[in-house]
């Protein structure tokens, strides 16, 4: 009953530029929580928030040639920090190009399922991804263990950590890569059935210490923050932290605009996967999206139910229990967080859009078909004016850190 | 565990049948938002050979992302594992009710709000 109370008093008490019903109230509450959220816990890594991890993932992301001999690129190669944790181009350059745009680390710790299509379910498996994908740092697991025990200094806290690292992975005799895949199959097969084990585990290991780093990428309190905190506290000079354009912009996020319907919650995303309906762009094979994530998932050696987990229970597992594939989920991508968004430009999947003008131009339209499946039903034309699409997107950029 | 609470009694207009509507407990006395979620069925009108719970959203044209599981706990009581109400708006959840081969659907709608 507080918010109610909260409501009755804003209107008497507080200054605001736009005159909010309960509910848009209520949800705008919502989207500023007292308490900053932390990301949930993750049993299937038992470093997930062990900050001497963390310590060593840190190094580990910003490590250029991480992912062994011959390689150059570091995680922040593609997640630069100066540009909002992603790259600001529209397709990720690595050791080749691919057709998706670099999402930012930033909040990626909030989502159950990482990548566009979800295809990962934790931070830790993500990051064995790119390091041997061949478009992206097109290196390999034994690769990274060799890079490790050739720095004495990471080595020490390596094995600190996480106990003896593979004398395999010391052995300068052997090919400098050797991973499960085409490329690198040689090198794999010269190792014993008990090396590949103990190179699989040393190289999860590895990558719980990444996605311990990543757990600790999150946004800080933005001018939106600063303005709810002031109304909750009753405080005049707080609440004028958001401007009366991006005020009217937010009244119509949380209300005429629907905006919340997915990106909701303090960090306004449902962390869920949505056909919005974008074209086919270029020559681009449309994205199959979610079911191609949820077939990957199923099958990925480091999911959370494997044998390199830490706690492969279905109660540590929940979300991989119950997901379905089924025709409204064809297309679907994962809905991002809206926060520090303005500094992650090109915007969507495939980086089509360049501002946050041309997003929410989008949205008030909603042009053409999707290439695959179909636009969730939840969307309509909003048909707002010039105004009021510069007002959302003033309040957009009111979500960027301070 | 689930905390037993009653939360809609009749809403014999509602539902597509005549038989009284089924006993959902949620946990906490109502449906989350956006997270997997487990609730108990109670059959009032007594045993029945099959139970099985699906729900809509009617106006976005779409279902659930998750697939509930259904287990029988005793002649009158299920459990519902794995449900996801994952959009805030108007939802129907069905239960699907088989007795002497012939099924009765029973609908219980509610609304879920983005700031729950
Ligand atoms: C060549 C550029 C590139 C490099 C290098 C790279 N990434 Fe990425 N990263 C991407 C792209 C592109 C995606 C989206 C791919 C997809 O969704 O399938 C992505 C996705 C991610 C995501 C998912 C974010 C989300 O919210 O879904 C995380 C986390 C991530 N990368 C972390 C890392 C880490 C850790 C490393 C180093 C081990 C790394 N990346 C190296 C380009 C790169
Ligand atoms: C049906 C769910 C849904 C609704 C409603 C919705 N979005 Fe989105 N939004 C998404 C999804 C999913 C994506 C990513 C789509 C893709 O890349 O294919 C996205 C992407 C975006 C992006 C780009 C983010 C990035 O990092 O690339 C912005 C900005 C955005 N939405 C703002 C809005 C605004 C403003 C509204 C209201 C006018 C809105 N969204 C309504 C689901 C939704």
């Amino acid at each position: 009953m507080g918010i109610i109370s909260l409501a009755f008093g804003l209107s008497s008490m507080m200054q605001l530029s736009v005159e909010l019903t309960e509910n848009e109230l209520r949800a705008m509450l919502s989207l500023s929580p007292p308490q900053a959220p932390a990301p949930r816990p993750k049993p299937t890594n038992v470093f997930a928030d062990n900050p001497d991890a963390a310590k060593l993932g840190e190094k580990l992301f910003f490590l250029e040639g991480l992912a062994g001999e011959g390689t150059t690129q570091s995680c922040a190669s593609c997640h630069n920090p100066e540009l909002g944790w992603s790259d600001g181009l529209q397709f990720a350059i690595g050791d080749g190009v691919g057709t998706l745009n670099t999402p930012a680390v930033r909040n990626a710790a909030f989502n159950n399922f990482v990548f566009w299509d979800g295809s990962a379910d934790s931070l830790w498996a993500q990051a064995a991804q790119p390091i041997e994908s061949p478009i992206e740092m097109h290196g390999s697991r034994y690769g990274v263990l060799r890079t490790i025990s050739s720095d004495e200094e990471l080595l020490s806290e390596w094995q600190s950590l996480f106990g003896q690292m593979p004398a395999v992975a010391q052995d300068l005799t052997r090919a400098p890569h050797a991973a499960p895949n085409e490329e690198f199959s040689a090198g794999w097969r010269a190792l014993t059935e008990e090396n590949r084990l103990a190179v699989n585990t040393a190289f999860a290991k590895t990558l719980k210490a990444i996605a311990a780093f990543e757990r600790t990428v999150v946004s800080g309190k933005s001018n939106f923050d600063l303005f709810v905190e002031g109304l909750r506290t009753e405080d005049e000079e707080l609440s004028k932290a958001l401007s009366p354009q991006a005020q009217r912009g937010m009244k119509l996020f949380v209300g005429e605009a629907n905006c919340i319907s997915c990106h909701f919650g303090p960090l306004l995303s449902d962390g869920q996967f949505h056909n919005i309906g974008l074209e086919p762009y270029k020559d681009i094979p449309p994205a199959i999206g979610r079911p191609g994530g949820i077939e990957k998932v199923r099958l990925d050696l480091f999911n959370g139910r494997n044998q390199f987990s830490d706690d492969t229970s279905w109660k540590a597992n929940g979300q991989m229990l119950y997901m379905i594939s089924n025709e409204h989920t064809v297309g679907a991508m994962k809905t991002p967080s809206l926060r520090d968004v303005a500094a992650t430009a090109p915007y969507m999947h495939d980086g089509r859009f360049k501002t946050l003008e041309e997003v929410v131009e989008f949205y008030n339209l909603l042009p053409g078909f999707p290439g695959v499946g179909h636009r969730e039903e939840t969307l309509n034309r909003l048909l707002l004016s010039d105004e009021q699409l510069a007002e959302l997107v003033a309040f957009i950029k009111s979500l960027s850190s301070l | 565990m689930i905390r037993k609470l009653l939360l809609l009694l009749m809403l014999g207009a509602l539902a597509s049948c005549q038989g009284p509507l089924p006993l959902m407990h949620f946990p906490d006395g109502r449906a989350p938002l956006n997270e997997i979620f487990s609730f108990e069925i109670e059959l009032v009108d007594g045993p029945a050979e099959n139970v099985s719970v699906d729900a809509d959203m009617p106006s976005h044209g779409h279902g659930m992302v998750t697939e509930p599981v259904v287990t029988k706990i005793d002649a009158t009581h299920y459990q519902v594992d794995g449900m996801m109400l994952h959009m805030p708006g108007y939802w129907e959840i069905y239960v699907e009710v088989t007795r002497d081969n012939e099924s009765e659907r029973f609908m219980l709608p509610l609304t879920l709000e983005a700031w729950e």
